[in-house]
């Protein structure tokens, strides 16, 4: 039992978990219930469907998604931002990938508002104003999460001719991987698809998790919601000797002596977990 | 006081959104009335709500 708890507690541990969870395929009757997480419910392996998928479709039919907004404010009114930190897939892979040896770079600072006009304009206003089921300016149509699980093993799937996605997406060989690429060429966001799933996967090697600092919209509805979380990270400033070692720790390029628990924070508890001087602590 | 009664209500609120969305019927799909749990089955179908 102990043993499961000390497991439990590994941000990593969790955050595979859910992964796999999140995409275990087996159990997709689940499909009608939202994940607070960017894990695209058009994937042949999704288990959950995702909120921003959903509150997408419902503006476009000018209804207010209860379910989809309701699940979001619950877990961010209990912890924040938490969510992004130990369940988003989306998030487990940019961290690998700034584990890559490149440049490191920082983000600019007013880059952390574009999120919000990310959510307000791509996933409520163009589609209340549209009221079409497709758009090319809707933010599904062009957001690299469901361009990397939804897309490509969709056109995979496309490629292999009667192949499974699953199957085709394990079993592509080059020429088929050039004719699912082929076969998800056309139309008139590829380009953009494409690219930005480029850029943020290249800038995720230099950037600590770019995706979601500047665009991702379901982190500016967790940090909108979680403003008044019950769980906070808290500064002793009396053990914090400022010396910037959580800076180091903490996946978004925060310095936590001065932002912990801000709508940055994804709350990972890194800072708390990682260092030993007790600086930063979790409070309810 | 206050943040900890805001913090209170918001979890409330919530709460009765997630009840609201999973047992009112206010989506129209296919001539028959859903709630929201019957509406995200059609949107992960592929199915257009109305």
């Amino acid at each position: 039992m102990r043993a499961m708890v000390r497991w439990l507690g590994r941000r990593r541990n969790v955050q595979i978990a859910s992964l796999l969870a999140m995409n275990s395929f087996f159990l997709q009757s689940l499909r009608v219930v939202c994940v607070p997480a960017m894990n695209c419910y058009m994937c042949p392996l999704s288990v959950f469907a995702c909120p921003i998928g959903v509150m997408v479709q419902m503006s476009t039919v000018v209804a207010v998604p209860l379910l989809a907004l309701g699940i979001v404010g619950l877990v961010a009114a209990g912890a924040g931002r938490f969510a992004c930190g130990w369940i988003c897939p989306f998030g487990l892979m940019q961290e690998w990938i700034y584990k890559l040896r490149a440049p490191k770079l920082s983000l600019p600072k007013a880059l952390r508002f574009a999120r919000y006009a990310v959510l307000a304009v791509f996933v409520f206003a163009v589609p209340l104003y549209y009221q079409a089921k497709e758009h090319p300016l809707y933010f599904c149509s062009w957001c690299p999460v469901g361009t990397l699980e939804a897309a490509i093993p969709d056109g995979l799937a496309k490629a292999g001719m009667g192949l499974k996605p699953v199957a085709a997406f394990l079993n592509a060989s080059p020429a088929q991987f050039r004719m699912a690429v082929d076969a998800f060429s056309v139309g008139p966001m590829m380009w953009v698809k494409w690219g930005l799933l480029a850029v943020v996967l290249l800038s995720a090697a230099m950037v600590k998790r770019p995706f979601c600092r500047a665009i991702c919209p379901l982190g500016a509805l967790f940090s909108l919601f979680g403003r008044f979380s019950w769980l906070q990270l808290k500064v002793n400033r009396e053990r914090c000797r400022a010396c910037n070692a959580c800076k180091k720790v903490c996946p978004v390029d925060l310095e936590p002596s001065t932002e912990a628990g801000s709508a940055e924070c994804i709350t990972c508890l890194d800072c708390w977990t990682e260092l030993k001087c007790g600086g930063i602590k979790p409070s309810v | 006081m206050v943040r900890i009664a805001a913090k209170i209500l918001l979890s409330v609120i919530f709460i009765a959104m997630i009840v609201a969305g999973a047992t009112l019927r206010r989506h129209n799909v296919s001539g028959k009335k859903v709630t929201d749990v019957g509406a995200i089955a059609e949107i992960v179908n592929g199915i257009c709500l109305s």
